[in-house]
């Protein structure tokens, strides 16, 4: 045969040649493996957990103590200074943020103040489409000035439950405006403070950013220096009734470390993952070690296809 | 299936007259040339008009694409959309679809490519007078062709004049019926003689009537008129497409029948299309995940209408549940809600699963064909892939079921070794090619074929045959119709004997050492499968005659004067048989004048009888044939592919039963079996071959109770054609599907290719759980190869049927060693892996969705963005598992070449059954939920910013947990790899990049759109990016995905060195757990119990038990009538 026309080339990829890494699992690799795990797991687990650990978080639930509709003063006990900034949030439970039909009951176009607004879009924003729909709700001051059938601006349900008490703290200025991102800021513009109902300000922005649980923290303001040991005296006007849903409302003062809040989670979760891995480790050692005959004799990968 | 074999009971000319109605009337010259169809094949499925409507129509004859298409029209209705009413899974769908397309479309080209070749091949055709080469897709109905020698007939034709003027043709139709015999065609007398002027042809006028075009290939029956005569044909001249012309320069022909309407092409049933076994548990597997999408759609539907029903008036206040124009009704809540999580959970079922199966098989098929140890250099023949969707089916192949003649045998016999005088001679090895004659394979330096001692033999050899020879070019060739006899004369040539020709008078001229020597033949008594016998008369130079015996040796032996060297000879023919040796008993007997005088009137008297002649002959042939003298005994091998035994042995190691199915005789069969290790002089071998129902079953039955038995060794099956058509009725099937459990080896003698397919199909009725494989080269080969699970066509250097009908084709039978336990064991575990893979990584990406649902009050909050949702399984997910399932190597080709006990993984199933494949699903389940757990409570729960303080919202768990998934999903496929090249790490590696690329080009960098869904998910990803934690979240991902495994392996582990340390201690070191495999029956026997202690039959064992001596011969009747035609002897 001078002519082989249909012989196949020979190269690695077509011969299945190529050079490969295949690692076959042995007790001696499965334990080197498992230890090496089990130490970053340790290296990552404690800093983690001694760096959160040292953030302070205080929370008081204040529903229960202050009227709706008044202006309310309660006590929050401060065991050790928190240094700055300390960031005040507000919290809700039992609040479906997160519901399917309060997270599109919005309208992009209008938040952004685009030119042009499909009425598809508005849609989205029923039943909270026009200011009469705003009457009876949070929020309904100003709206019931406009006239009722225009669309309502901002519209939709997220914007119409807007939190709207407000906070003040004897003795300590809380900055209201540094909780947006810039990024945020650019994206939500107001487009005739007369013709809406309310402002698009920080707090709406907030609000509006959904949160991913039904019992939410949001961030209300920051204060700029360290908060002292002792009491701190809370001014609320409060205005949000939850009562109807069976709802709380909480306020939190919290610092942030490299690692965020004051969650131990991460951290636990770290260090006992670390812990599993040394144990098997451990086991794969103790296998190699008793086992050792049998497994010398044994192909390593036999238990692949038993 | 035992319908189907039904039919084939049916005698040939009852189901003709059923099948036959009308008449073909064909006027020549044709008036009308579009009367018929044309010679032109086509197979393939489309054109390009009508591609994109037919292709179409197919996919979405696949349920899952409906399902999709039905998903998308209920992503459009507002109300229940959780995409804004864009359907945009049509985005995957049109993606899975057009891939699909592009394959079929590569598929077809191909076959139309395979057409076009067929199509273009040249013949002759007498055009104005002279023979004009034109393509076989031109040659039409009513044209005169001229096929020249070794060509094959392009279509049905009527033989009207060949080159031979006594009109005889020969014919091969080993593609048709898998019979290697020359078969003779005889031109009629008529034709014969006025087609002589070939100017004759271009002025005759004339019609041909005949039957219409139909399937039954050894039926033919018409009259051709011309010149106010009319001729009646049948099917001497009847010619097929699909046989070629031997030993026969030219003959001339008139098309009948053409194209899809010639026997063969109407016998060439359009291949169903076969699915693997693993498709099929992955179809099973498909509906149960459906059925659980339902049951999960269902539960968060009702959670929700619960909740809906407690809270819609309470929340009022900031939510209103209640929109006007809506039903405030719990079960129209229900039933909205139900819709919406069919939205959520549509990826449930793997959208993009069986185009990524297609496209790996397409790939894994076109490295097979690259396989360069399964390339045949010597004919140029790659292995060749027809149907890419069985590929895993060959990891899993239970029984093969193979042709013998050109399948494990090249077909081709040589002289090998013989016994004279009780002296054995012939060596094993093989001859120098530049000595060798042909059909002879002889060494022995202490065989002299000059001793006179030896001469009776070689004359022998010589002289007692039927064949003929012609004179071309000063070369003699031998046209023989057995090949046997081809190799006994050679092998005379070989020693000095050399045949030269035959003249008029019976003179059979032999040249002996340059002198011309004539043997006069004076009477011969054919071969027949009844007498098992040939014998010639002679008249020697000297004026001796002689009679000249050949046969079998139960025959011959009784019919021996009793010598000296019986018992050597036979103990030789023993020993012969056992390596698969052919063998033959020669014998002689010198007459007198008067005695053979005497005889030869009796002879001529009996050939007169015509009434009875073959009983009186058989009769008067007695009386000759007794007191012979033991002359010698000849073996001839069948010498087989290369390697067959070694693959035979290493595909049984691996517990694949192997049965042997083949058109030839039970001697034959039995020989190839001893040749190919199949059988033993050890094993009880069990022949049925009676031909009524009572006896079979009797013979079934103490087969059955003799096999209970195990002290007597191993068992043989070898079972007739005969037998079997009635052993297969459904009164006994279960006992011989009961028999062939405990015979190790199967053999199927003189089964018609109907015949075989039927045995096919009892198997896989009998055993639904086995897959079997057939394995073929001829056209009687293609219903065996089409009713398997898989067909495997050996590619030869002609004929082409059995390779278009199968699925997979190659060029020797050993390379089938290397497709299965390579090609076929890997595919079957990376599909296998595959399949489960796919489904494991879509419920990963749904069910977070559902433990989201728990946050959110099951309200149905699709919480990934749309696009990258739709993008998961085409861009993020997609590519790794396909370099996995095309390129990984768990153990190195050579050791799964060489070692049978890595194919049993395949051959038990062990990757895929519904509790693996839900043990994949709940893995995905728990990482899930880890996901989950992990990004809601570590990560969003505080404010990861040290100076901002603000929380995370929504969007930003839902970038954390849609990227975990794609993070552990491509970590797992590393995982569960066994070669790791640095493209499959980068490609790993790439498509998670891609993931973060295109979520951080969509939520920061696109501009706004409402239907790209990126306006709250602003600054989310950049976001995600800047926080530390979600660098830790990933860490413990990469724990959770990577370690699983491992642990689970690890506990796998130690719990088999556990056993086998227990084993070891418990019993011997050598018991070894493969034997325990071995001895492991198949579960899956349907067959009903059968009581054999009941049965009161004392099986004869030493029927069965007789001593192989491997008596073997191919040839029929009447093939050389100018010699045996008893007008010579009158």
């Amino acid at each position: 045969m001078s002519e082989l026309r249909n012989k196949p080339e020979n190269t690695p990829f077509k011969q299945q040649q190529l050079p490969a890494f295949q690692p076959i699992y042995t007790a001696k690799s499965s334990a080197l493996i498992f230890l090496i795990a089990g130490i970053l797991f340790y290296a990552f687990g404690f800093p983690i957990y001694v760096v959160n650990s040292n953030v302070v978080e205080v929370s008081k639930q204040y529903d229960n103590i202050c009227e709706i509709g008044k202006e309310c003063t309660f006590t929050i006990k401060i065991d050790e200074k928190i240094p700055e900034p300390v960031f005040f949030y507000y919290k809700l439970n039992n609040f479906y943020q997160n519901h399917r039909l309060f997270v599109r009951s919005k309208s992009y176009s209008q938040l952004r103040n685009a030119k042009k607004i499909l009425p598809k879009e508005l849609d989205f924003c029923k039943p909270a489409l026009h200011n009469k729909d705003f009457i009876g709700y949070y929020n309904e001051s100003k709206a019931k000035e406009l006239d009722p059938d225009d669309v309502a601006w901002p519209c939709g349900m997220i914007a119409r439950s807007v939190f709207n008490d407000t906070f003040r703290i004897e003795g300590y200025d809380i900055d209201e405006d540094d909780i947006v991102y810039s990024n945020d800021k650019r994206m939500w513009v107001n487009e005739n403070v007369d013709k809406q109902w309310r402002d698009i300000d920080h707090h709406l922005i907030v609000w509006m950013k959904i949160s991913p649980y039904s019992n939410f923290r949001k961030l209300w303001g920051v204060i700029k220096k360290d908060v002292e040991k002792g009491e701190l005296t809370v001014v609320v006007d409060n205005k949000y009734d939850v009562d109807g849903w069976d709802g709380e409302k909480w306020i939190v003062l919290s610092n942030s470390s490299a690692f965020g809040g004051k969650n131990p989670n991460l951290g636990i979760i770290l260090i006992s993952a670390g812990t599993v891995a040394l144990m098997f480790a451990l086991i794969f050692t103790v296998t190699g070690v008793v086992y050792k005959h049998s497994y010398e004799n044994e192909d390593p990968r036999s238990w692949r296809y038993t | 299936m035992k319908d189907a074999l039904i039919p084939s009971a049916l005698p040939e000319e009852k189901k003709a007259s059923v099948l036959v109605k009308g008449e073909r009337v064909i006027n020549f010259p044709l008036e009308n040339i579009n009367t018929f169809l044309t010679n032109s094949i086509k197979t393939c499925k489309y054109n390009c008009l009508t591609f994109l409507p037919k292709n179409m129509f197919e996919q979405f004859s696949k349920s899952a694409n409906v399902y999709f298409l039905i998903i998308a029209i209920l992503q459009s209705v507002p109300q229940i959309s959780v995409t804004g009413g864009i359907p945009n899974i049509l985005l995957p769908l049109s993606f899975v679809l057009t891939v699909s397309a592009i394959k079929d479309l590569l598929e077809d080209i191909k076959r139309s490519k395979s057409d076009k070749e067929e199509n273009m091949r040249p013949i002759l055709k007498r055009v104005n007078g002279q023979w004009a080469t034109v393509r076989w897709s031109e040659i039409r109905v009513s044209d005169i062709i001229k096929v020249q020698k070794n060509d094959f007939f392009p279509s049905d034709i009527l033989l009207l004049q060949c080159s031979d003027p006594k009109g005889m043709a020969y014919i091969e139709t080993k593609n048709l019926d898998g019979e290697t015999n020359l078969k003779h065609k005889l031109a009629s007398k008529e034709t014969q003689t006025y087609f002589k002027n070939e100017a004759s042809y271009d002025s005759y006028t004339g019609t041909v009537k005949c039957e219409d075009p139909n399937s039954i290939i050894y039926q033919f029956n018409g009259v051709i008129s011309f010149k106010n005569i009319s001729i009646p044909v049948s099917n001497e001249q009847f010619l097929l497409r699909g046989s070629s012309l031997k030993n026969t320069d030219w003959i001339v022909g008139l098309v009948i029948y053409t194209g899809h309407q010639t026997k063969i092409m109407l016998n060439s049933a359009s291949a169903r299309k076969k699915t693997s076994r693993l498709e099929g548990q992955m179809n099973n597997q498909i509906i149960y995940i459906f059925l659980m999408q339902l049951a999960l759609c269902a539960a968060c539907s009702i959670y929700y209408s619960y909740w809906y029903y407690h809270n819609r008036k309470v929340t009022d206040i900031y939510l209103e549940l209640v929109t006007s124009g809506e039903s405030s009704d719990p079960v129209y809540q229900f039933v909205m809600q139900f819709f919406t999580w069919l939205l959520i959970f549509t990826n449930f079922v793997p959208i993009s699963l069986l185009v990524t199966l297609e496209m790996v098989r397409f790939m894994q098929a076109s490295l097979i064909s690259k396989d360069l140890k399964i390339y045949y250099e010597s004919d140029d023949i790659p292995a060749g892939v027809q149907s890419s969707n069985l590929n895993e089916e060959l990891g899993q192949v239970n029984y093969i079921f193979s042709d013998k003649t050109g399948t494990l045998t090249r077909n081709v016999m040589e002289f090998k070794k013989m016994s004279i005088k009780g002296m054995k001679f012939g060596e094993n090895g093989h001859l120098d090619s530049d000595k060798k004659l042909p059909h002879v394979d002889f060494i022995d330096p202490n065989f002299d074929p000059t001793n006179y001692e030896f001469s009776d033999f070689i004359v022998h050899l010589a002289v007692c045959h039927t064949i003929i020879t012609e004179e071309k070019d000063g070369v003699i060739e031998y046209k023989a119709s057995s090949p046997d006899e081809l190799a006994l004369v050679n092998a005379a040539r070989f020693f000095g004997f050399k045949f030269i020709s035959r003249d008029s008078d019976q003179n059979l001229i032999i040249d002996v050492s340059g002198t011309e020597v004539r043997v006069a033949i004076l009477n011969i008594i054919e071969f027949s499968s009844d007498r098992k016998r040939m014998t010639v008369v002679i008249r020697l130079p000297n004026g001796m005659h002689r009679v000249l015996c050949k046969g079998a040796d139960s025959i011959l032996l009784p019919r021996l004067r009793g010598g000296p060297y019986i018992e050597e000879t036979y103990k030789h023919l023993e020993e012969f048989a056992c390596e698969g040796l052919r063998t033959l008993v020669l014998a002689q007997k010198d007459l007198t004048e008067n005695e053979y005088k005497n005889w030869n009137l009796q002879y001529i008297a009996a050939m007169k009888d015509i009434l009875n002649r073959e009983k009186r002959v058989a009769e008067v042939s007695e009386y000759i044939e007794r007191d012979l003298e033991l002359v010698g005994a000849t073996a001839i091998e069948d010498r087989l592919q290369e390697k067959v035994p070694e693959a035979i042995k290493s595909l049984r190691e691996a517990g694949i039963k192997i049965w042997v199915l083949t058109g030839d005789k039970i001697e034959t069969a039995i020989n190839i079996g001893f040749s190919c290790n199949l059988l033993s002089n050890s094993m009880t071998r069990i022949i049925i071959e009676k031909s009524s129902t009572q006896e079979v079953k009797e013979e079934l039955e103490q087969g059955l109770v003799l096999t209970r038995d195990t002290s007597t060794g191993d068992y043989a099956l070898i079972i007739s054609g005969e037998s079997l058509l009635r052993a297969a009725k459904p009164e006994l099937a279960p006992i011989l599907v009961k028999l062939t459990d405990y015979c190790r080896v199967v053999l199927c003698c003189r089964v018609s290719p109907q015949q075989k397919a039927d045995i096919v199909k009892l198997v896989r009725l009998s055993k639904p759980h086995s897959i079997t494989l057939a394995i073929g080269d001829g056209a009687n080969d293609v219903n065996m190869i089409t009713a398997a699970h898989v067909g495997i066509g050996l590619a030869g250097l002609e004929g082409s049927q059995a390779v278009r009908a199968s699925d997979y084709s190659i060029g020797q039978f050993s390379y089938l060693q290397r497709l299965l336990f390579i090609h076929g064991r890997e595919c079957y575990r990376r599909n296998a892996t595959l399949i489960c893979f796919n489904f494991y990584k879509n419920v990963l990406l749904v069910i977070p969705l559902l433990y989201y649902g728990m946050f959110s009050a099951f309200s149905g909050q699709l919480l990934y963005n749309m696009w990258t949702y739709q993008l998961f399984n085409i861009m993020f997910c997609a590519m790794p598992i396909v370099v996995y399932a095309v390129l990984d190597i768990q153990i190195p080709h050579s050791e799964l070449q060489s070692n049978p006990e890595f194919y049993r993984l395949g051959l038990h199933g062990k990757l895929f059954s519904t509790s693996i494949f839900w043990f994949w699903v709940l893995e995905a389940f728990v990482q899930g939920l880890i996901i989950v757990l992990m990004s809601i409570f570590t990560i969003c729960m505080t404010s990861g910013d040290k100076y901002y303080g603000q929380m995370d919202n929504m969007y930003v768990a839902s970038k954390l947990i849609f990227g975990l998934v794609v993070f552990l999903v491509n970590i797992k496929v590393i995982t569960f790899s066994y070669s790791h090249y640095w493209f499959s790490i980068l490609i790993s590696l790439l498509s998670t990049l891609s993931y973060i690329g295109f979520t951080v080009l969509l939520n920061d960098y696109l501009p706004i759109y409402t239907w790209l869904d990126n306006y709250d998910s602003r600054g989310s990803s950049v976001k995600l990016l800047k926080n530390p934690n979600t660098y830790s979240a990933i860490v413990i991902c990469f724990f959770i995905g990577f370690m699983i495994h491992p642990i689970y392996k690890a506990i796998l582990t130690i719990r088999s060195i556990r056993k086998l340390h227990r084993t070891k201690v418990a019993n011997e070191p050598s018991s070894s757990s493969s034997s325990s495999d071995s001895e492991e029956k198949d579960p899956e026997i349907v067959v009903p119990e059968i009581d054999i202690s009941k049965w009161e039959i004392t099986p004869d064992k030493e029927k069965w038990k007789n001593k192989h001596t491997g008596f073997a011969f191919s040839g029929e009747a009447g093939h050389a009538p100018q010699v045996t035609d008893p007008e010579y002897y009158l």
